[in-house]
C-alpha cells in the first residue's frame, strides 16, 4: 500500500473526519478547512478520502429493504397490540397466579405431612408445583380416534396409542407425547415449533401431515406433506443430528444400530376419512351450550359458564380447523363475552344475550 | 443533531406514551433493519427480535435510563439480541466463530477479485464487495460510515477495545480498495 493510500486510511479511521464528511453539522468543519489549507496535497487526500466514504454510503442505501413498508407496519401493529390491548392475556396472569396460590396451599400441608423442611418457594418454582395442565388422551376404541389440540393441530389417533401435552400449547414449543401410532395434521406456526417425542426419537416440525409410530418393537415417522426432522432422545446437538425426513419418505429407528434410517415407501395411506370429517363441524344458530358441550369434548378442556345467564344464545360457527384461542375469540365476540384460558380450563363470562 | 426530537421522545415514553414508542419506531426502525442484516440473514429473526425489543422497552419504560441517543441504544440491545441467539445456535463462542469466519472471507474475497479483474466497477462492485466482508468488518463499516457512530462507540457496541476497532476497519479497507483501484490512488 502506498504512502497516500495510507493516508486516505488514516482519514477514514479519524471520527472527527468522517463525522464532518457525513454531518452537515458537523463540530468539525472549521478543523478541517484548516487542515485543507495547510498543505496542497491534503485537499487531494480528503477529496478521495471523501468520495469513498459517499460511495459506501451509495452502497449502503441501494441495500434492499426485505421487510418492506408494509411488513414494518405490521411489526408497529403488533408491538402497539401487544403493548396495550393486553387485557385478555394479563387477565389469564391473574388467574394463573390465583391458581398458583392456591396450590401452595395445597402444598404446605403436605410438605408438613412428610415432615420434611418446607423449602422457600421462588415464584418460578411455585409455578413449577402449580397443576401443569397435562392433558392425556387415549384411544380405547377399536377404531382410530380423531382428536384437536388446542392450537388447531389433529391428530388420528389409532387404537391403543395415547399422546399427552399441556392444555393451553402456549409455551414456545408444542410438545406431544407419544405412544403409539398416530398421524398428524400440524397446524403451521413457525414462531412455536411442534415437536414429538416417542420412546427413543424426536420429531420436530414446523407444519405438515406426518404418521408417528412409536409401539415397542418399530420407531418410524413417514411423511406424507411438508418436511420433519427427526433426531434421538438425547441428542443435544438437534441441529447436527437431526434426519430431515421429506415426503415420502419414512425413517426409522433401528434398534440393533441404535440410528435412525431414512428409505422410501411406495405410499403414506392418508387418513383423510377421519380428518375429513373435521370439516363437516358447523353449526348454525346453535344452543351455545351444544357448541360448548362439543368443544370440550373435541379438545378435552372443561369450560365453565353460566348457563343460565346465556340460556338464550345461539351461535353459527364452525369448529376444528382454527386454533382453540381463534374460535373461542369469534364465540366470545358472538355473545358479546369474554374469556379467560388457563391449565384448569377455560371460563365464559357475560352478560347473556336477549 | 438530529437527535433532539427524539431525545423528547424518549422522556414522553418513560411516562407511559404509546405514541413515543410508535415515533421511536418510526424514527429508527430502517436502521435497525440493516443493521440487523449486517449481523445475520435470518430475516425472520430480526423481525422477532426487533418486536421483542420494542416490547421490552414498552415494559420497563419506568426503568429506562435518560440517553441522548436512543439510536445507540436500541442498537446495541438488538445487537445482544441477535448475538445471543446466534452464539446458542452455534455452541461455539463468538469470538472463535469469527476467527474462522474473517479467515474464510477473507479468501474468498480475494477470489472474487481475480475472477472480477476488469469487470465494470461501479458502485455495485463496492456494494459486493461489503457484502463479502467479514461479518463483524461488515457491521462496523455500516456502523461507522453510514450511522456516523464513532469508533469508541462502536468498540463499547461490539464489545472489543478501541484499538481492535481500528483494525478490524483497517483491515475492512483494505479488502475494500483492493478490488476498487479507482480510489483512492492513481497508480
Amino acid at each position: 500500500m502506498d504512502s497516500s493510500e495510507e493516508k486516505i486510511n488514516e482519514l477514514l479511521l479519524d471520527n472527527r473526519f468522517v463525522d464532518w464528511v457525513i454531518n452537515p453539522n458537523s463540530p468539525y468543519a472549521g478543523y478541517w478547512q484548516e487542515w485543507l489549507a495547510m498543505d496542497a496535497s491534503h485537499v487531494q487526500l480528503a477529496a478521495e478520502a471523501r468520495k469513498f466514504l459517499l460511495m459506501v454510503q451509495l452502497a449502503e442505501e441501494e441495500d434492499t429493504d426485505p421487510i418492506g413498508e408494509e411488513g414494518l407496519e405490521q411489526m408497529l401493529d403488533h408491538i402497539k397490540t401487544a403493548a396495550t390491548v393486553k387485557k385478555s392475556r394479563s387477565y389469564r396472569m391473574i388467574y394463573r397466579g390465583i391458581a398458583a396460590a392456591a396450590v401452595v396451599a395445597g402444598l404446605v400441608l403436605l410438605v408438613k405431612w412428610l415432615q420434611h423442611p418446607a423449602p422457600l418457594t421462588s415464584p418460578e418454582t411455585e409455578k413449577q408445583m402449580a397443576y401443569n395442565g397435562e392433558v392425556i388422551r387415549y384411544n380405547g376404541n377399536k377404531e382410530d380416534e380423531l382428536l384437536f389440540l388446542p392450537d388447531g393441530s389433529k391428530i388420528v389417533l389409532s387404537s391403543g396409542a395415547r399422546v399427552a401435552y399441556n392444555l393451553l400449547m402456549n409455551g414456545d414449543k408444542r410438545e406431544v407425547t407419544l405412544s403409539g401410532e398416530a398421524y398428524f395434521d400440524i397446524a403451521k406456526n413457525p414462531q412455536q415449533p411442534f415437536y414429538i417425542y416417542t420412546d427413543k426419537v424426536v420429531v420436530k416440525v414446523l407444519g405438515t401431515s406426518f404418521r408417528v409410530t412409536s409401539s415397542g418393537q418399530q420407531e418410524s415417522v413417514a411423511v406424507a406433506s411438508g418436511k420433519v426432522s427427526v433426531y434421538l432422545k438425547g441428542q443435544d446437538l438437534e441441529q447436527s443430528a437431526a434426519k430431515i425426513v421429506l415426503p415420502k419418505q419414512v425413517c426409522t429407528y433401528s434398534r440393533e444400530q441404535a440410528t435412525l434410517v431414512t428409505t422410501m415407501m411406495a405410499d403414506l395411506p392418508v387418513i383423510t376419512a377421519k380428518l375429513g370429517k373435521s370439516n363437516g363441524l358447523n353449526f348454525e344458530d346453535a344452543h351455545l351450550d351444544t357448541v360448548i358441550k362439543t368443544l370440550e369434548k373435541m379438545y378435552a378442556i372443561p369450560i365453565t359458564y353460566n348457563a343460565d345467564v346465556f340460556a338464550n344464545c345461539y351461535i353459527t360457527v364452525s369448529l376444528g380447523n382454527e386454533s382453540l384461542e381463534d374460535i373461542l375469540k369469534v364465540i366470545t365476540k358472538t355473545i358479546d363475552a369474554s374469556y379467560t384460558i388457563s391449565n384448569y380450563g377455560i371460563i365464559i363470562k357475560g352478560n347473556g344475550c336477549r | 443533531m438530529l437527535n433532539s426530537e427524539h431525545d423528547m421522545d424518549w422522556s414522553r415514553l418513560k411516562k407511559g406514551d404509546i405514541k413515543a414508542l410508535e415515533a421511536i419506531y418510526r424514527a429508527h426502525i430502517k436502521a435497525l433493519v440493516r443493521y440487523g442484516l449486517k449481523i445475520t440473514d435470518d430475516i425472520d429473526l430480526i423481525r422477532d427480535s426487533i418486536q421483542d425489543l420494542f416490547l421490552e422497552i414498552w415494559k420497563q419504560r419506568h426503568n429506562l435510563a435518560d440517553t441522548p441517543q436512543p439510536k445507540f441504544y436500541l442498537f446495541r440491545a438488538l445487537r445482544n439480541k441477535l448475538t445471543k441467539v446466534q452464539s446458542k445456535q452455534s455452541f461455539v463462542s463468538e469470538s472463535e466463530m469469527q476467527l474462522v469466519f474473517d479467515h474464510l472471507s477473507a479468501e474468498y474475497v480475494e477470489l472474487e477479485i481475480m475472477n472480477r479483474e476488469g469487470a465494470a466497477q461501479t458502485a455495485n462492485t463496492l456494494k459486493q464487495l461489503l457484502e463479502n466482508l467479514p461479518q463483524r468488518q461488515r457491521e462496523a463499516v455500516f456502523l461507522r460510515f453510514y450511522q456516523n457512530i464513532s469508533y469508541e462507540r462502536i468498540a463499547e457496541m461490539m464489545n472489543m477495545n478501541y484499538q481492535s476497532v481500528l483494525n478490524l476497519m483497517q483491515r475492512a479497507l483494505k479488502a475494500l480498495k483492493k478490488d476498487y483501484p479507482r480510489f483512492p490512488s492513481k497508480k
